[in-house]
């Protein structure tokens, strides 16, 4: 039954505003005319409402306070200023009643407190019951300056961070709580007893349960409110936005992960639904990186690219953000000399054609230690399976196109014994269909033979 | 060129006509003052043409490009989007809801549905819908990716082929090919990086199609022809041999390079370095542009007939240039204006007869390029510049299965380099008019090109007149979805 009545505060709260800003109104009107008489009678009567109705609303109230979980400072000083506003009124009325010599100047004066009084109490009352930041909220950068609001981060926060240092409670689902849940659940007003701001309170025992529960997804209370159907009488948030699904699925996946504070996206424990969903509403790409996009190598001297050149090869950058080189023996016959001077910038090279360049398995040999070599393609060459060997020192190689050599069977289980290799072109080479068939280790390879697709 | 005249030239550069007016406002001293600052005040300003090869922004997933332009725009409806129920609806009047606010090419009044002229088939492990009309092509759906719902605004052949291919409906925009070669320079010195092949007739838009626009002339496209003399005017004439045209070459270009030494026009470095490439592709092209040498086999895949300029010449030509490291190879095939004005030019005959002059040699091109190995690294695009009605167009009476342009609804499809195998982006709706899930643009088939390439089409821009273009304008987003992670 408190409560009941109590809930009739919020509307009953427009009733003496009313009445004050009526006051005042008809006292300037006063101020006009000559016949003063019946300004003052009806000032004197619209006081008499706003002590009437201010004490109902004190009452209700009163009785709304009981049953909130309001913070305490802020209850107090809208509990004080309301009942200052009756008292005030009050003394309004008593002046006017009985000092003769109180004018109407000194009445507006009064009545000009009273609607500076009645201001306050208002904007107490809607930070008790919409947050410390509603009325700002959605206020111009500008505004929110001068109101010495601190600029919350927006998403383009999250881009400008290297996406591996991305925290998920710090940088998604903490601002997602303030964005959502916190104009409820804050340091000054707990609803059920829940207070978002601070990491440690969602792991302690709330009205309903835990909010949550590490690891346990389904004990967490916090997610189970948030993904009700929208109809449900429990379903979370009651007003503003319904948290969006890339948001509950973060919160999930962070809840299975042990809800860590320090917490990251790892694309091992990632569904592939989250992974896009990820790079679409966040523009993060969590899917494992190709070795070619890990490898940090300093830039190949420019001087020693260009002694390359002059010997035949081509030497491409492979981008401004790196600086990998893509190289390539143009000429017809290539010697020891030509391949020795790839040494001057093994580390740089990751794609390499020596392909139709009258290679040899003892010119293969010599070719130096590469060891970001990912791709490497030496077709129409005199190559024969006594060269293979010679690949495996390259550990990351992904792609060997070998066709039209002299490789075959034994070629084949040397190729296939590398870890790293992904793609084979063995056309034109003595290797068949029934090898490919006979081996083993071809699960993550994948072998052209030429003919068909 | 050096730094000194690197300077001189962006000084110039800030005296366009723009500059000029805005001089002329503030009186005639600062006009000419404006005149004393630099050069000449109408001065042409394009830079240097890029010395060496060109940096892409990130990581390429592509070195090469083969776009296969089909030119007239083939109908979708009867080669890759299966519409059973536009199948049902055949002879029916079209609804005047689709025909609302609409302009057509040639449709007037109330035309009727016209159902697929092909029938359909799932293949590959994609199970993709393929047509009768691409017996061959059906074999290797299971390396491409197929945008179903791509879009464009230009229902008129060659405003869509410039918008397709310069990013601008009007002409004088440089090419696709341009750009590509502007960002990445070409990766054979002795051969252009970008090269035009067509087949099936002159197309429409014409070589603007291909030029460089307000890019130095370096970064057009040489149109060589499987034909006859593989780039036309550059034998050497009668009595003139190599080592004479050498010297010519140089004489020449020691005229041209005191030239710019007074004039400091940018062009006349295009113009010498074309002399120098002309001069090198006199013994590079012809080996290259001959398909003679080529095994029976291979001749047999692309079903060439040597010594025509037929789209399977070409097919193996563009594998060849690609080989030789040529950047950006652009085919044209003319003839796919399926709009059924008489006997035999309708969807049903004209286009099933179309169709199997590219499906071996198209279909070879993959198998082709894959078995080399040179499909991972090259991106094949094939597409024309918008689709066909769901409506029969029927200009001269009925019965001739005709199909109208189209641009809100069409088919393109991607294969190779960083593209997504067996994969098919978009849908349109029942009837095949308009795009209902991941709808595309020009301009992100654009944008993707270049992604694949590495190239960034919001940076990759060209400072022309007082601002920076780009290919795509102010739009365009890569299409992610097609892409291999």
């Amino acid at each position: 039954m408190d409560l009941f009545l109590g809930r009739f505060h919020p509307l009953l709260v427009h009733l003496p505003i009313g009445f004050i800003v009526l006051t005042v109104v008809i006292e300037i009107i006063g101020l006009f005319k000559k016949d003063r008489k019946i300004y003052d009678r009806v000032v004197q009567y619209s006081l008499i409402a706003v002590m009437v109705s201010g004490l109902i609303t004190i009452a209700t109230g009163l009785l709304l306070s009981q049953g909130g979980d309001y913070d305490a400072d802020t209850l107090w000083q809208h509990k004080w200023l309301g009942i200052g506003v009756v008292v005030f009124s009050a003394l309004a009325y008593a002046l006017k009643m009985k000092v003769h010599t109180y004018n109407n100047r000194q009445s507006i004066f009064i009545s000009s407190i009273l609607i500076i009084l009645v201001g306050l109490t208002g904007h107490q009352g809607g930070v008790l019951t919409h947050g410390q930041d509603y009325l700002l909220a959605y206020a111009p950068n500008v505004i929110k300056n001068l109101a010495g609001i601190e600029l919350a981060n927006s998403e383009k926060g999250i881009q400008q961070k290297n996406q591996n240092s991305v925290l998920i409670y710090q940088d998604i689902i903490q601002p997602m709580f303030v964005q959502k849940c916190t104009s409820c659940h804050n340091n000054e007003k707990q609803k059920g007893s829940l207070n978002l701001m601070v990491y440690k309170n969602l792991f302690t025992e709330a009205e309903s349960g835990y909010p949550i529960v590490k690891s346990v997804l389904k004990e967490s209370e916090l997610f189970k409110r948030v993904s009700l159907p929208l109809n449900n009488k429990k379903f979370m948030p009651t007003k503003g936005k319904p948290l969006s699904y890339s948001e509950i699925k973060i919160l999930e996946y962070w809840i299975n992960m042990g809800a860590d504070s320090l917490a990251v996206f790892d694309h091992k424990n990632m569904t592939p639904e989250l992974l896009q969903l990820m790079i679409r509403d966040y523009n993060l790409d969590y899917h494992p990186k190709p070795y070619i996009e890990t490898i940090v190598v300093e830039e190949a001297k420019e001087q020693k690219v260009g002694i390359l050149i002059e010997n035949g090869f081509s030497v491409d950058r492979l981008g401004e953000d790196n600086f990998l080189l893509d190289v390539r023996y143009d000429k017809a016959n290539i010697g020891g000399e030509q391949i020795n001077l790839l040494n001057e910038i093994a580390d740089n090279i990751t794609t390499l054609n020596l392909s139709d360049c009258g290679l040899t398995n003892e010119l293969l040999a010599q070719l130096p230690e590469l060891k970001n070599l990912t791709k490497i393609d030496l077709h129409s060459n005199s190559i024969s399976d006594d060269a293979i060997q010679q690949l495996h020192k390259y550990k990351h190689l992904e792609v060997i196109n070998l066709y039209d050599t002299e490789v075959s069977k034994e070629g084949l289980k040397l190729l296939l014994e590398m870890d790293s290799l992904r793609r084979l072109y063995l056309w034109k080479t003595n290797v068949t269909q029934d090898m490919v068939d006979e081996s083993s280790n071809t699960a993550n390879v994948i072998i052209d033979l030429g003919g068909a697709i | 060129m050096d730094i000194f005249n690197e300077a001189h030239y962006r000084e110039s550069e800030y005296n366009t006509r723009r500059h000029f007016l805005k001089n002329c406002i503030s009186g005639m001293g600062a006009l000419t003052l404006g005149s004393m600052l630099g050069g000449d005040l109408f001065a042409n300003n394009l830079p240097a043409p890029m010395a060496g090869h060109g940096i892409p922004h990130f990581l390429p997933k592509a070195k090469h490009v083969i776009y296969l332009h089909m030119a007239g725009a083939p109908s979708q409806l009867e080669l890759f989007d299966h519409k059973p129920v536009l199948n049902k609806l055949n002879g029916q009047d079209c609804p005047p809801s689709l025909l609302e606010g609409k302009r057509f090419a040639f449709i007037r009044g109330t035309p009727k549905m016209l159902g697929s002229q092909a029938t359909f088939k799932q293949y590959g492990e994609s199970r993709t819908w393929i047509s009768n009309y691409l017996p061959k092509f059906a074999s290797v759906v299971d390396e491409i990716s197929f945008l179903k719902a791509v879009s464009t605004e230009e229902f008129n052949h060659a405003p869509a082929q410039f918008l397709m291919q310069t990013g601008s409906p009007r002409q004088g925009r440089p090419s696709l090919g341009s750009w590509a070669t502007y960002g990445l320079g070409s990766s054979n010195e002795n051969l252009p990086g970008f090269i035009v092949l067509l087949s099936g007739g002159v197309v429409t838009g014409g070589k603007r199609l291909w030029g460089s626009g307000f890019l130095p002339t370096v970064y057009q496209g040489v149109q060589c022809q499987s034909k006859g003399p593989a780039v036309r005017n550059l034998q050497n004439s009668k009595g003139v041999d190599a080592k004479l045209r050498k010297q010519t070459v140089d004489a020449i270009n020691k005229i041209n390079e005191q030239e710019y030494q007074e004039s400091r026009d940018p062009e006349i470095l295009t113009r010498m370095s074309q002399y120098e490439l002309a001069f090198k592709m006199q013994t590079s092209v012809p080996g290259v542009m001959s398909i003679d040498d080529e095994p029976d086999y291979i001749k047999n895949l692309y079903g060439v007939t040597p010594g025509e300029g037929s789209f399977a010449n070409n097919c193996l030509l563009a594998r060849r240039l690609v080989e030789n490291g040529v950047r950006f190879v652009q085919l044209y095939d003319e003839g796919w204006d399926t709009h059924g004005v008489g006997p035999g030019s309708g969807v049903d005959v004209g286009l099933k007869d179309k169709c199997s002059r590219i499906d071996q040699s198209m279909t070879a091109l993959l198998m082709d390029l894959k078995q080399r190995g040179l499909l991972e690294e090259t991106l094949i695009v094939w597409g024309g510049e918008f689709g066909r009605t769901p409506m029969m167009e029927a200009r001269s009476g009925q019965g001739f299965f005709g199909r109208d342009h189209h641009g809100e609804a069409f088919t393109m499809w991607m294969a190779g380099g960083g593209i997504k195998k067996g994969f098919s982006f978009g849908e349109t709706d029942e009837i095949g008019y308009s795009g209902i899930r991941g709808k595309v643009h020009v301009h992100d088939i654009q944008a993707t090109i270049l992604n694949q390439l590495g190239l960034d089409h919001e940076r990759l821009t060209f400072h022309f007149q007082g601002r920076d273009f780009r290919l795509t304008d102010v739009s365009g987003n890569v299409i992610k979805d097609i892409l291999t992670p």
